[in-house]
């Protein structure tokens, strides 16, 4: 159920993203109205969306929109029934999807030393972890000070049930989330290297230490 | 072969004797002590790394999609604000014509209130399906609960827009001189560290072209918080 819901996920999001690829530049100028008098459907509170009337066209931008169809169409429903259904655990899986990404893009074929470049999709996800932890914004954003290094915190251990509006941002969006494996705690030292790993089972109410070094 | 997580289901009954006050913390301590012993799994660090990254996933997106609302939001207020002054409003219609597509696939496709079951049955499958299907909230997606993670979307998105020259400080959640000492986010401050000369340059370019009618096009751009929780620009008509 996990694998059929991250391929949606991943299907879905590259398909949204494939329209941030398409800009519609130079539309014909119509009004983005704010006070359109009309009552219309609110994504956040207080924020209304823009009547379809208001929307202009997209303009088709050729080049890109080539390239974006190449790696939906190559890559997806190569990888999709490979990964559907199958255990988190198998890491079969994520290569064939990275072969299939690889094929469809022809890369490999592009790059003298393909094989030594580090693709994501390797299975090594505690690496993976670090890496886009130092590296990417919205991710970094999430780590909290603990001591001397930093905790990806999603509960309060002496009161995994509490809600708190003063936590942070991330373990409050992490709160949204119902199911379990959710909660999550990660202790990294000052060289981001992982210290100890602290689970809180919602179904039971347990927090389970899963990996700590001292 | 003995679990470490059905010696934490017994030995926290167990400890419950001890009092809940201490459970949690007795029960990681025998088990720190179990594991000493026995060792730690590289595959359990692995299989909690992977649970943390899709979360990691499903945090950014969430994110993501409220910087496409206060992008809708600057674009159109740009737009607005600058009506009578064609050199900047120039530059800002072509952001005002196409962000609002954005703002609108948020609602469509990523985050959506948290629906009841009356309104299932009786709104049709239009809704329903968009609903079920909503990356973030819906219950094929992360399945978040649609009305709780708007609320906090919405006081980030307050603190976005009332204190803009401190975006970053406001984001990162550790101090950021502790996490540029860890080489954490090095090479996006670089690009970052761009920005301010980049915006100085542009209004001071605006400014030269037309100081009066940049002097009423800031005049009119003004950001509002109607109240806790509801968010509006508002306009100053001249």
């Amino acid at each position: 159920m996990r694998l059929q819901t991250s391929t949606l996920i991943l299907a879905a999001a590259i398909s949204s993203s494939a329209t941030a690829f398409a800009p519609s530049a130079l539309a014909p100028r119509q009004a983005t109205r704010l006070d359109a008098g009309t009552p219309m459907p609110q994504v956040l509170p207080g924020v209304d969306v823009p009547s379809p009337a208001d929307i202009p066209e997209v303009i088709s931008w050729p080049f890109t929109f080539q390239r974006v169809q190449l790696f939906l169409g190559g890559s997806i429903p190569g990888s999709a029934n490979v990964m559907l259904g199958q255990p988190k655990s198998n890491k079969g899986t994520t290569i064939v999807a990275q072969t299939a990404l690889l094929a469809s893009q022809k890369i490999a074929t592009q790059i003298p030393n393909a094989s030594e470049y580090k693709f994501f999709g390797n299975g090594n996800h505690s690496k993976n972890l670090q890496y886009l932890l130092k590296t990417n914004p919205f991710m970094a954003a999430a780590l909290t000070e603990n001591g001397s290094g930093f905790e990806l915190r999603s509960f309060d251990t002496r009161d995994p049930h509490a809600e708190d509006p003063s936590a942070s941002l991330y373990r409050q969006i992490v709160s949204c989330l119902g199911g379990a494996d959710h909660r999550v705690n990660i202790r990294f030292d000052a060289d981001m290297s992982i210290r100890e790993i602290r689970v809180y089972e919602v179904r039971t109410h347990y927090t389970h230490l899963i990996f700590c070094s001292k | 072969m003995f679990k470490i997580r059905s010696f934490c289901f017994h030995s926290a009954h167990l400890l419950t004797l001890y009092g809940a006050s201490n459970l949690q913390e007795n029960t990681g301590l025998l088990i720190t002590k179990l594991n000493k012993l026995l060792g730690w799994k590289s595959e359990e660090v692995d299989k909690w790394a992977s649970s943390a990254l899709y979360i990691l996933g499903y945090y950014a997106s969430c994110v993501h999609a409220n910087m496409h609302v206060l992008h809708y939001l600057m674009t159109a207020a740009l737009d607005e604000s600058s009506k009578e002054f064609d050199a900047m409003n120039e530059w800002a219609s072509f952001y005002a014509t196409n962000i609002p597509n954005k703002y609108g696939q948020v609602g469509d496709l990523l985050i959506r209130k948290q629906p009841e079951l009356t309104e299932l049955l009786i709104q049709g499958n239009e809704g329903t399906v968009k609903d079920t299907y909503a990356i973030l909230t819906g219950s094929s997606g992360f399945g978040a609960n649609g009305d709780k993670l708007r609320l906090i979307l919405t006081k980030l998105l307050n603190v976005w827009t009332t204190d803009p020259t401190n975006y970053i400080d406001n984001m990162l959640q550790a101090p950021k001189e502790k996490l540029m000492k860890a080489g954490i986010l090095t090479e996006f401050m670089k690009h970052h560290d761009l920005v301010p000369d980049y915006a100085r340059d542009v209004t001071e370019a605006l400014k030269n072209t037309d100081e009066d009618k940049f002097g009423i096009a800031e005049d009119r751009l003004k950001v509002s918080n109607c109240n806790e929780l509801a968010f509006a620009f508002v306009f100053c008509r001249p």
